[in-house]
């Protein structure tokens, strides 16, 4: 893993096309803007985090009946 | 063809198979799966292994049980899946169902988009305020089953 090390105002760009800046940095928060193609899918973390988690617990899904809950 | 699934033996044919190449987040492994109906479980379906027959997630068409569900898919996105017309786009999604079924949720951040005619999956996920990953859907399953739905096993077969 490449590691650097930023200030507020300063940026990093990945493959000409992808720039990240850091915007504001309070406490342990730190704002970040991305500048990227439009078809480019951004996302946190922890929604895939979640979406394995989630995933998993649904197989675990109880046989139902749906027709005979009210 | 016989496969195994959860709910027991079933009947499918090698064109209802759907490939995910990249497997689904939690399930990477696992690559072929087939959208079953299981008995008093509609409009809930079953994206079920042909792998592993103890795999199956509930999925909903969500477009037809939420009134205002809108989501983006990116041109690349429909790339991945080789989508050549929009009329070949199945979209599901993952529900987790607890004990108590009316607590039964939705991922509506994570949609699994599915090419249809030529049967090659993808669950991709946007990150959105509107989009909750835990989306109650309970009621809105209830009230779905008042009124008539389309058969996503039935979109799902390939011409």
């Amino acid at each position: 893993m490449l590691v650097l090390s930023r200030k507020k105002g300063e940026g990093i760009t990945l493959d000409q096309n992808i720039t990240i800046n850091i915007l504001s940095i309070e406490g342990d928060r730190v704002r970040i803007g991305i500048t990227a193609p439009v078809d480019m899918r951004i996302y946190r973390n922890e929604l895939l985090e979640e979406t394995i988690h989630t995933n998993r617990e649904a197989v675990n899904a109880p046989l139902l009946n749906l027709s005979a809950l009210d | 063809m016989i496969v195994e699934t959860r709910f027991g033996t079933s009947e499918t044919s090698e064109n209802k198979i759907i490939d995910f190449p990249s497997g689904i987040p939690g399930f990477e492994e696992l690559h072929k799966f087939i959208i079953i109906e299981a008995e008093n479980t509609k409009p809930i379906y079953w994206l079920q292994s042909i792998e592993n027959k103890h795999i199956a997630l509930p999925v909903i068409v969500s477009f037809e049980i939420i009134n205002d569900y809108n989501i983006n898919i990116r041109e690349n996105e429909l790339e991945d899946i080789r989508l050549e017309s929009k009329d070949d786009l199945l979209i599901l999604n993952v529900v987790v169902i607890p004990e108590d079924a009316r607590k039964m949720t939705v991922n509506l951040a994570a949609p699994v988009v599915i090419n249809a005619k030529r049967g090659i999956g993808k669950q991709i996920i946007i990150d959105a305020a509107e989009l909750p990953l835990r989306y109650p859907v309970y009621e809105a399953i209830r009230n779905s089953l008042k009124g008539g739905e389309k058969d996503a096993c039935t979109l799902a077969e390939k011409g």
